[in-house]
């Protein structure tokens, strides 16, 4: 009788120790490709840096790839978009956040999709939103508070860490492409028509702050905005557009990068408050010292579609697996082969 | 001389000839003349659809679908030394060349593409409009700011021309496509010539890649092939003068090897087949293997006449004599080709019957036509010179030294017995190397030429930077506005998907489709160029918009390299690949066969879509590169089944029957060993001389055995008949072997290695026939002694009715 408890205390314990080890090389042991760049024929479209410069993107056929060297090597993952096979996962996905904890991540992109992962990006599940239409930006404000815009106007939110989401209406029935937060209830969108919405509450309700003037086809959109603070924001558009606030919205006064290239994204390097546009042929820009935007010397050519800064780290990705990193906060950049 | 045992024969055949040889001469001679009339006519042509088997699904999908270009297609590569083709020099003569290109003979003037046709566009998204523009049509900017624009507008819209601008900026491409039928392979490779030498300079490299130009350099060696055949000829007629130069008529088998080649030439012209300079060595082996029966006949009728001392007794027996084993290694000769005729592949046919025809000439002429002329020509005087001369000490160790090696059969012991044991497992390695011969291309140039020839160094150089086959995947869908139409989002994304699938296969370098080359560009200029937007429409109206503003702002008939029709119910998939080797080809088509496996024929919204593939000239190498699997084991098969029951016939026993036939496989089967270890595969161009290599050795065996069978028959102890028969026979065989070589060795030294290879494999498959045929043969004969030759009941039967009919 004693024997057998003891068998049994050490099946138990065995059982415990198996199941202990899976889950930590679960954690572990992501599947994917590895590899030393990205896939020429694949499009990026996002990026985020969480606090551990543990890399993402994403990009075309639900491609996710990660580097938790500083980009020397990637992981490429096809996030399980639909049901089926690899082959199936065909949907773009456009941005990815993480929120500031670096915890939860967001990603969402063409049909609807919004995934997030509860793991720091280890596992990503899809979440119900009920639209089909693509969805070109998401910001976390924190890990409860989302939120996400698209074609034809498309605003969603959720308030419980996407466990349900809301369709916003849009003052504007126009293509949004860029979103930024102030603080817990001040964001700005921007998209088609030079519009800019603004939001007082959280994204509960958004209001027509620039733009917005759909009659006219001669009027470029602004595809990035960022705000340094709560005065201080830029929106980049095309053929090398900007529109810059210093008083936190109330007026907007246009400026010219020094080509006229469309600046799809622009962001800031919160470490050196430098303020970055990158977008068409592979074209950056950074402020000099008093303020006026200069060229960076190109190292690719394909468009760049999204810029991210983690204190010195920096990663730009782009169309036909474009990957520039840096190191030195942009002094040099590097394309990853 | 040995003396032989055997002085009759049952035959009649050569009293039949001689009594009417003027009617049968004149006959012959006639037909001859009609020959000869025919042979004028024989074209010196390629043609290219000729070398594909036209029963194949992929042959048949090509043609179906020809209207999305030829297979045919040229490629000049414009290369810059220094600096980059950012000049106005450079960019001028991409200009030039792509017009002069344009005036090709044969040239699909749509199909001519480079950096300055007026269809090779971009498209530029400004607000509140989308432009397409040529990139540099119609004129070559002149200063400083044009050149950095459009270098600019390349290196911006590179995915959309890295077909004719390399990643490198130093190389420009000028593609064009031909029309198959009637191309004059000649006047276009002298014509590309003329660019060449026209726009090359001493920064600038005109290189050159494409079917048309393989294919043409052919006859840029016309000249020196012409030198090399003549060469071959000198030599034959020299072996045939030391062979047999001590009798006055040892010219007699040149008069036959020509008049069976006019047989076979005019039949080419008669059949209006094309001869192309590339296949000279066929119809040379076929006139090396007319001369060496004409030789063999040669010696017997000069054998006869010392023996019966009359001109017209001496034709007749000679003709008695000759006629059985010649009809027999003739026929054996023919099987060795007729079957390649198989395959389906016009070419090969047309190689099948000529070379039929042409042996059947030889039959005719060497064992008919001979006769009668020897016949009427004076009795041939034997010049003595030297005869009476004492031997040289050097002369004295050559004949001990061959009289030791004529008793190799006969001697047991370690030699007899590990030759034996040696061939065992020659003939074991070799049917290893058959099973396992490759096929097709196993490099990216072409194997007609040397690896080291300009022409394939150009395709080399130009392979690196552009890729140069093409295979084409057909989507066959409901028409417009049907989501499942070739416009239906689902369906562009299923292209693109494609797309994508394959490029993780590193040998396929580029996949143009509506989809990803039109669709998905034109989506995100559309919507402001924003790189978001470069994906599948949302919807099929969106799709027909884009599709709408495409056909206006290209060129007439750019559309149609993509879709075929307004009703968009068809689409082409171009897959660009960087070689023809046989394992890309293989990797991609079993690629696509797991994609539509996997992501079509379960997707209830492609239900309606069907996929074919592969057309394009990578089908078409498929196509042939299945068929000639195939072809091979088939060939082979009937050629060793003819071998075995004519054995069987002949010899009347089992034993000889597989005895022959595994003779022939120890022979033959050495040209795997041989082209594995040389890299040689299996194509369209290799498989008639190797085929024709297999028959044409075989008759060595059967005349060393018919002869020691015949001699033991006659009463001869079994040594005796053996060493008899290797210092007879052997020499005959050794002289046709001499012969042969003889044609066939100046080729060696042919700029086409193809004809180099072809030469040396043939030599090796001769001289394991020859191995073969006179010391294995007779070893395992003295070692096995089998009833067929040295007893038995049919055996003793034969002998005493051969004694009575004495």
């Amino acid at each position: 009788m004693h024997r057998n408890k003891l068998k049994s205390w050490a099946i138990a314990v065995a059982c415990l120790l198996m199941v202990v080890a899976g889950a930590a090389g679960a954690r572990g042991s992501v599947e994917g490709v590895k590899r030393t760049g990205a896939p020429a024929w694949l499009s990026l479209f996002g990026v985020a840096i969480r606090p551990d410069n543990t890399i993402f993107v994403v990009g075309s056929k639900a491609l996710l790839l990660t580097s938790s060297d500083q980009g020397k090597t990637w992981l490429q993952r096809t996030l399980k978009e639909r049901d089926g096979d690899d082959l199936f996962q065909d949907r773009d996905l456009y941005a990815i956040r993480f929120s500031p904890g670096g915890k939860v991540g967001w990603v969402v992109g063409e049909d609807g999709i919004v995934m997030k992962s509860a793991d720091g990006g280890d596992t990503w599940t899809r979440q119900k939103t009920g639209t089909r239409k693509n969805l070109f930006n998401v910001y976390p404000v924190d890990e409860q508070q989302v939120v996400a815009v698209g074609a034809d106007g498309t605003i969603l939110r959720t308030t419980d860490g996407g466990e349900n989401w809301q369709v916003v209406k849009s003052p504007k029935d126009v293509s949004l492409f860029g979103i930024d937060f102030v603080d817990k209830n001040t964001g700005f969108a921007v998209g088609e028509f030079s519009t800019i919405l603004a939001t007082k509450d959280g994204g509960q309700s958004w209001t027509l702050n620039y733009g917005g003037n759909t009659g006219d086809f001669t009027i470029g959109p602004y595809f990035s905005l960022v705000f340094s603070d709560a005065d201080h924001g830029i929106a980049s558009g095309l053929a090398g557009d900007l529109l810059v606030t210093a008083d936190g919205g109330k007026t907007w006064q246009t400026q010219k990068l020094p080509e006229s290239a469309g600046g799809y994204i622009v962001t800031e390097n919160t470490s050196s408050k430098k303020l970055w546009v990158a977008g068409y042929g592979g074209r950056m820009f950074d402020q000099a010292q008093g303020g006026q935007w200069q060229s960076v010397d190109r190292t690719a050519f394909h468009d760049i579609t999204d810029l991210a800064f983690a204190g010195n780290l920096g990663v730009a990705v782009g169309l036909n697996g474009t990957i520039l990193l840096t190191n030195n906060a942009g002094e040099q950049w590097q394309a990853v082969q | 001389m040995a003396s032989s045992s055997v002085s009759m024969t049952s035959l009649r055949i050569g009293d039949f000839v001689l009594r009417f040889r003027a009617i049968i001469g004149g006959i012959l001679l006639l037909i001859s003349a009609i020959m000869l009339y025919y042979c004028t006519q024989v074209t010196v042509a390629t043609k290219f659809d000729d070398f594909f088997p036209t029963y194949h699904p992929d042959v048949q999908l090509y043609q179906e679908w020809h209207k999305y270009g030829g297979a045919q297609t040229l490629s000049v590569m414009i290369q810059v030394k220094d600096g980059d083709i950012f000049n106005e020099a450079t960019l001028q003569k991409i200009q030039d060349i792509q017009r002069d290109v344009d005036k090709l003979p044969g040239v699909d003037h749509n199909e001519v593409l480079s950096l300055a046709s007026y269809r090779v566009s971009y498209a530029e998204a400004t607000p509140g409009s989308l432009n397409i523009k040529p990139f540099m049509f119609p004129e070559v900017p002149k200063d400083a700011d044009g050149i950095a624009a459009l270098k600019k507008n390349v290196l911006a819209n590179h995915a959309s021309i890295s077909q004719f601008v390399s990643a490198d900026l130093k190389s420009a491409l000028v593609t064009a496509s031909f029309n198959e039928r009637g191309l004059d392979y000649k006047t276009l490779f002298t014509q590309v010539q003329d660019i060449v030498h026209k726009y090359q300079d001493s920064n600038v490299d005109i290189l050159l890649a494409g079917e048309p130009i393989v294919r043409g350099y052919g006859y840029y060696y016309e000249p020196t092939v012409g030198v090399l055949f003549l060469v071959a000829v000198g030599v034959m007629i020299l072996i045939l003068w030391l062979t047999g130069g001590q009798r006055s008529r040892w010219w007699a088998p040149i008069v036959t090897g020509a008049l069976s080649a006019v047989w076979g030439l005019g039949f080419v012209g008669i059949m209006k087949f094309d001869f192309d300079p590339v296949m000279l060595v066929i119809p040379f082996i076929l006139t090396a293997r007319d001369m060496s029966h004409g030789i063999q006949w040669q010696g017997r009728y000069h054998d006869e006449l010392d023996r019966l001392g009359d001109k017209y007794a001496a034709c007749a027996a000679t003709t008695d004599f000759m006629l059985p084993p010649g009809l027999l290694s003739i026929l054996a000769d023919i099987s060795g080709i007729v079957f390649i005729s198989f395959g389906g592949i016009p070419v090969l046919q047309h190689i099948a019957l000529a070379g039929t025809v042409w042996l059947a000439g030889s039959l005719t002429m060497v064992f008919i036509f001979q006769p009668i002329l020897m016949s009427y020509l004076p009795v041939p005087e034997v010049k003595h010179k030297g005869a009476l001369r004492q031997p040289s000490a050097m002369m004295k160790s050559i004949s001990n030294g061959l009289d030791w090696f004529v008793h190799i059969p006969t001697r047991p012991g370690l030699l007899r017995e590990g030759l034996l044991v040696a061939s065992a497992f020659f003939l074991i390695y070799g049917v290893i190397s058959g099973a396992d011969s490759r096929i097709g291309y196993s490099t990216a140039g072409t194997p007609l030429y040397k690896s080291n020839a300009k022409v394939n160094r150009d395709i080399l150089a130009v392979g690196k930077k552009f890729p140069l086959e093409e295979g084409w995947v057909i989507l066959i869908t409901p028409s417009y506005p049907s989501e499942q139409s070739v416009l239906g989002p689902e369906v562009l994304r299923l292209v693109d998907d494609m797309r994508s699938y394959l490029f993780e296969d590193p040998k396929v370098a580029q996949v143009v489709s509506f989809s990803s080359t039109v669709t998905m560009p034109f989506n995100e200029m559309f919507h402001y160029g924003y790189p978001k937007y470069l994906a599948m429409p949302d919807s099929v109206q969106m799709s027909g918009n884009l599709w709408f503003l495409f056909l206006n702002g290209s060129a007439p008939g750019e559309l149609e390299r993509y879709i075929s029709n307004r009703m968009n119910n068809d689409t082409c998939i171009r897959v660009l690949l960087k070689d023809h080797t046989y394992d890309t080809l293989n990797d991609i088509r079993s690629r696509i066969k797991d994609f539509v496996a996997l992501r079509v024929t379960n997707d209830p919204n492609l239900n309606q879509v069907k996929v074919l593939y592969l057309a394009g000239i990578a089908g078409l190498y498929l196509a042939a590169n299945d068929v000639l699997k195939q072809l091979d084991f088939l060939n082979i098969t009937f050629v060793l089944a003819v071998v075995w029951m004519f054995c069987l016939f002949s010899f009347r026993s089992f034993v000889a029957a597989f005895m022959f036939l595994f003779a022939c496989v120890l022979a033959n089967f050495g040209a795997f060993i041989y082209m594995n270890f040389r890299g040689i595969g299996l194509t369209i161009d290799t498989i008639p001389v190797i085929s024709l290599g297999i028959g044409l050795g075989v008759d060595y065996g059967i005349y060393m055995i018919a002869r020691i069978r015949d001699e033991v028959m006659g009463g001869m102890e079994v040594d005796d008949a053996i060493v008899l028969a290797l210092k007879s026979t052997g020499v005959a065989v050794f002289n046709t072997f001499l012969v042969m070589i003889g044609g066939i060795f100046p080729w060696i030294f042919s700029p086409l290695l193809f004809h180099s290879e072809m030469s040396t494999l043939l030599i090796f498959l001769m001289g394991t026939n020859m191995v073969a045929g006179c010391i294995i043969l007779p070893c395992y004969l003295s070692w096995a002694r089998p009833k067929f030759v040295f007893g038995g009941a049919s055996m003793i039967k034969e002998r005493e009715l051969k004694a009575a009919v004495s």
